[in-house]
């Protein structure tokens, strides 16, 4: 018989436990909001409606829960082709060569340390984010892994980042953990130590001033 | 049963690419179509709708607020009873778009077909706007991070700079090039309408941090307009522009994934190219569609920067403008570095490259996008870049052969088309 992911029997699925928490946060749907309008100079008119539209997703992760799960325990967890040997993190719950035919892989927990691939010093992100700029977003080789994973790497001197850099895992307090990958991210390992300011450290530290200044304006 | 035909482009317009442009997208699209009528007096939705589809091209329904937003466009038209279907595919919806057009052509199933490409991208805040494009991305793991696209494009950009010794400088030039070019463009180029000034390099050293390589001018903005392109057969293509036609020769179409860290050794690329390509700095499905499109085109790839005259490719960023000429095989007889400081893509350079503006001159308004590049290639090829621009400051003379690149995810969807004038 093949093996595949199995599909849990929805008796076991609590579903007044869902709706409870899912009416944590209540959804309003289409709502009418405000409205304006105008002349534009040619003398065409213009009318703008607002309408505000809301949704909770539920990410279901089945076979991807033991990666959550170990999170939530401090562990990277990564998977392993039983076939080919091939281990990947983030983890592929089938293998990713055609030759293997989408075997269906082992978990393996990963290293808590990595090489820095390549990385980008951002000076502007997405709204949830904007009032930790400069931040360094990097991706990393964790372990044997022949995937990298893009997460933060949280350094003094975002301009000190090099490429091929040793990075540790670092992990959020396990009060704090929630099973998403913003529980963890990398940080140089103790060991490491920058080489001397360059030409390019210098300009990406000049690039940096004025994202420092506006983020201490977003944050009064 | 049908049979297989050659393909041929008949015809273009965009609209003005704008943000915003107070415009719903009925009005957008029928501005096109209209355009198209006085462009081509014997052009008819009739024959559209006795011997053709409608392809539609738009990539978010976040951004239309409405699920089969092109329903409300095909009802519009005027049009019931012709077949009609939507691709997106990301940032590279219209040359997929294009793709699913020239298939239909090529295989027979339809003889016109109109390709219809818009995006509102300003239905929503700027800041929402990049995060309904950053849900294309891994949303399990990567947009959790807070980092959208100009983030992920960077950090592949940097460390394609590191391995081929590239500068900030050399993407700055990409950039102005693509802003500067679009000022002869004229009204309907976004950095036209909204700057209306050429810039230089020190303009785009000294624009605010984006992500490190990127500053503001290395990137286009948010945009908003539609573009249609007529995809025909041989009579149809006669029959509508009888001296202002060009054959599709080549069309390659090419994927790779989603998360750009899994790319570094997958062995669909492995097994193709060898250890260590792609990497990160690479884009692998723009070599392999470029691969493909030449090959129907009869074009080499050592000599493919001779062979093509002029190019419109997506320029999202000047670092992905570079990292797109490696990928298409421009720098194999020189370096890159070389060949940027040779200035080969500039406008009296060996293979001008988007001379129209490109994204980060003309714009982006994504399901548009690709179709605008498909229709400055187009004007070049036909001796209407004169009538369209009315500047003949970015006119390619003389080009034959021309190429058409449009590029999604972080590399996650590539195409590639060859075009010649007939």
């Amino acid at each position: 018989m093949t093996k595949l992911h199995p599909t849990p029997n929805n008796n076991d699925f609590d579903w007044e436990d869902w709706k409870k928490l899912s009416k944590l946060i209540p959804e309003k749907g289409w709502v009418w909001q405000n409205f304006r309008a105008g002349s534009a100079a040619d003398g065409s008119d213009w009318v703008e409606q607002q309408i505000y539209y809301d949704m909770l997703y539920t990410f279901r992760l089945g076979a991807l829960s033991p990666y959550a799960k170990g999170l939530m325990n401090g562990k990277l967890m990564g998977t392993k082709c039983p076939k080919c040997g091939d281990v990947t993190f983030p983890p592929r719950v089938n293998c990713w060569n055609l030759d293997c035919k989408l075997e269906i892989t082992d978990w393996v927990e990963m290293p808590m340390t990595g090489i820095l691939h390549t990385f980008t010093i951002c000076g502007f992100a997405a709204k949830s984010a904007l009032k930790k700029l400069p931040f360094v977003l990097a991706y990393v080789l964790v372990g044997e892994s022949k995937t990298a994973i893009a997460n933060i790497l949280k350094i003094d001197k975002p301009w000190h980042t090099e490429t091929n850099m040793p990075v540790v895992v670092k992990f959020a307090n396990e009060e704090d953990r929630v099973g998403n990958i913003i529980d963890f991210w990398f940080e140089p390992d103790p060991e490491w130590s920058p080489s001397p300011m360059n030409a390019e450290k210098e300009r990406i530290e000049k690039l940096c001033e004025p994202v420092y200044e506006w983020v201490r304006i977003l944050n009064r | 049963m049908p049979e297989q035909q050659q393909v041929f482009i008949a015809g273009g317009t965009t609209t003005p690419f704008d943000y915003p442009v107070n415009l719903q997208i009925e009005e957008l699209v029928a501005n096109t179509i209209r355009q198209l009528y006085d462009d081509i007096p014997n052009f008819h939705l009739k024959d559209v709708r006795e011997d053709g589809m409608v392809v539609y091209s738009h990539f978010s329904v976040h951004f239309a607020h409405q699920l089969t937003s092109y329903w409300i466009l095909h009802d519009h038209l005027g049009l019931v009873g012709v077949p009609h279907f939507r691709i997106d595919n990301g940032g590279n919806t219209g040359g997929s778009a294009l793709y699913a057009a020239y298939a239909l052509v090529r295989a027979g199933l339809a003889d016109v077909v109109p390709v219809i490409g818009y995006e509102l991208m300003g239905s929503v805040s700027q800041s929402k706007g990049s995060e309904f494009i950053a849900i294309a991305s891994d949303t399990r793991y990567e947009a959790m991070l807070g980092a959208n696209y100009t983030n992920y494009y960077a950090g592949l950009a940097r460390i394609f700079m590191e391995e081929y010794g590239l500068t900030e400088e050399d993407f700055a030039e990409i950039a102005v090039k693509n802003k500067n070019n679009a000022i002869a463009t004229g009204e309907k180029a976004q950095h036209y309408r909204k700057v209306g000034k050429k810039l230089t390099v020190d303009d785009v050293m000294g624009s605010r941090l984006i992500s490190y390589p990127l500053k503001k001018w290395d990137c286009c903005f948010m945009s908003e307009g539609a573009a249609t392109i007529l995809v025909t057969n041989e009579k149809y293509a006669k029959q509508y522009s009888p001296d202002h036609y060009v054959e599709i020769t080549g069309a390659g179409l090419s994927s790779c994934t989603i998360r750009a860290g899994d790319r570094y050794a997958f062995p669909g690329w492995t097994e193709r190219y060898g250890e260590g390509y792609p990497g990160l700095g690479e884009f692998a499905a723009c070599r392999h569609s470029a691969e493909v499109a030449y090959k129907m085109a009869g074009i080499n790839w050592k000599d493919s920067h001779k062979q093509i005259d002029v190019a419109e490719v997506h320029d999202a960023f000047s670092t992905s403008e570079f990292q797109i000429y490696n990928a298409l095989g421009w720098c194999e007889s020189t370096t890159p570095k070389q060949f940027i400081r040779d200035k080969m893509p500039m406008m009296d350079g060996e293979i001008p490259t988007n001379p129209g503006g490109g994204l980060i001159g003309y714009g982006h308004p994504v399901g548009a996008t690709g179709l605008m590049s498909a229709i400055e290639c187009y004007y070049q090829l036909t001796g209407l870049v004169p009538r369209e621009h009315k500047s003949t400051d970015n006119e390619v003379k003389d080009a034959e052969v021309g190429l058409v690149n449009s590029h999604a995810g972080t590399g996650t969807s590539i195409s590639n088309f060859i075009l010649k004038r007939v």
